[in-house]
C-alpha cells in the first residue's frame, strides 16, 4: 500500500519557528511535491528539479504565510503548475527538433496499457487531472481535497466523478 | 481486478504513478535551502535600508523650499522675530506645489541696525522731544495751528548749524 500524505497531520503549527518545523517536514513535503510533479512529467530528474523548485519557493514564502496549514495546498498547486510549464517547455522543445509530437514508445503490452492509461489522464483538464491523481494516487478523501484546493467539497466530488467518467470513456 | 471500474482505475494509477524520489534528492534540497536562508530572512534589510535613505532624501528636499517660502511671504519685521514651527510650516501646506515650484527665494535687505543713528546734536534731545510730542497732539485736538505753534516753540532752544554748500564740480575738474 502506498504511503499516504495526510494533509494536517502535525505539520507547521502556529510556532514562531516556522522555519524548523519545514525542514522537519521535508521528508513528507519533498514527496509530495515530487510526486505531483512526477504525474505530470513522468521523468523522475525534471520530477525532482521542479519539486525542488516548489519547495524551495515555499519556504521563501513561508513567513508570508497567513495559515501555515494551508502551506501544503500551496505546494502541490505550485508544484503542478510548475510541472505543467516545465512540460510544456519539452513539448515545444521536443517539436521544434522533430517536427512531430512524442513518439509511442514500442514497448510490451503492460507498457503499452500503462501509457494509454498515463495518456489519457494527460487529456484531462488540469483542474480534474490534479484532483483525480491527489485522491487516486495519493488517497485524499474528499473534505481534505477541499481544504488543500481551496475550493467546496462539492466541487471536489463533481470533479472527481467528471475525471473518472472521461477517463473510462477515453479508455474504452 | 474487481468489479468496482472506480477502484481498479485508481489502482491503475497508483501504479502507474508509483514512484519516489532518489535518495540524493532530500540532501540537495536541504543544502538548497541553507542557501536560500539568509537570503529570505534578511531579504526585507536591503529593501528597508534603500526605502529609508530615499525617505531621508525626500524629506529633505521638502523642508528646504517650505523654509524659503515661510521667510519670503513674512515681512521683514516679522522675519525678524523667529516664528513657532506651526506658523513656518502652514504656507508648506496651502502653497501648490507648482507655484512653489515657481516662487523664487526673496533676498532680504540688510537689517536697519539696532539703535537709529543719533543726527541731533548732543543735549537738544530734548527739544526735538518737545516738537514731536508737538506734532503727535495734533492726530489728537485736530488743531494744526495749535499744535505748530507748540511745536516751534518747542524747537526755539535748537541751534541749526548753517549748511555750506559745495559748488559742483565742472567737467571733473
Amino acid at each position: 500500500m502506498h504511503e499516504i500524505a495526510r494533509p494536517f497531520e502535525g505539520l507547521l503549527s502556529e510556532t514562531p519557528d516556522l522555519g524548523a518545523q519545514f525542514e522537519a517536514s521535508l521528508p513528507e513535503l519533498g514527496s509530495l511535491a515530487f510526486r505531483v510533479a512526477y504525474s505530470v512529467l513522468r521523468s523522475r530528474a525534471d520530477a525532482e528539479d521542479v519539486a525542488q523548485e516548489a519547495l524551495v519557493r515555499a519556504f521563501r514564502g513561508l513567513r508570508s504565510l497567513r495559515e501555515p496549514r494551508a502551506l501544503r495546498g500551496w505546494l502541490v498547486r505550485t508544484s503542478f503548475r510548475l510541472a505543467l510549464d516545465e512540460r510544456r517547455r519539452q513539448q515545444r522543445r521536443q517539436q521544434r527538433e522533430t517536427g512531430v509530437g512524442q513518439a509511442v514508445p514500442q514497448t510490451p503490452e503492460d507498457e503499452l496499457q500503462r501509457e494509454r492509461l498515463l495518456r489519457a489522464v494527460d487529456a484531462l483538464p488540469e483542474k480534474l487531472r490534479l484532483t483525480l491523481f491527489l485522491a487516486a494516487v495519493l488517497g485524499y478523501d474528499g473534505r481534505e481535497l477541499a481544504l488543500l484546493l481551496g475550493v467546496p467539497e462539492g466541487t471536489v466530488k463533481s470533479r472527481l466523478h467528471l475525471a473518472r467518467r472521461r477517463l473510462a470513456e477515453m479508455l474504452r | 481486478m474487481t468489479s468496482d471500474p472506480e477502484r481498479d482505475l485508481d489502482a491503475a494509477l497508483r501504479e502507474a504513478l508509483r514512484v519516489e524520489p532518489a535518495p540524493e534528492f532530500l540532501p540537495r534540497v536541504r543544502e538548497r535551502l541553507r542557501n536560500e536562508t539568509p537570503a529570505a530572512r534578511l531579504g526585507w534589510l536591503p529593501a528597508a535600508l534603500l526605502a529609508g535613505a530615499a525617505l531621508g532624501v525626500v524629506v529633505m528636499f521638502a523642508r528646504q523650499p517650505s523654509d524659503n517660502r515661510a521667510t519670503a511671504s513674512v515681512p521683514d519685521g516679522v522675519a525678524a522675530h523667529p516664528a513657532p514651527p506651526s506658523t513656518l510650516a502652514a504656507p508648506k501646506l496651502t502653497t501648490p506645489p507648482m507655484l512653489a515650484a515657481t516662487v523664487a527665494p526673496v533676498r532680504r535687505e540688510p537689517r536697519p541696525p539696532a539703535e537709529p543713528e543719533v543726527l541731533v546734536p548732543d543735549g537738544q534731545e530734548a527739544a526735538i522731544a518737545r516738537f514731536a510730542w508737538g506734532l503727535e497732539a495734533l492726530d489728537q485736538e485736530n488743531n494744526l495751528a495749535k499744535a505748530l505753534t507748540r511745536s516751534t516753540t518747542a524747537l526755539a532752544d535748537l541751534r541749526i548749524e548753517p549748511l555750506s554748500i559745495e559748488p559742483l564740480e565742472r567737467n571733473g575738474t
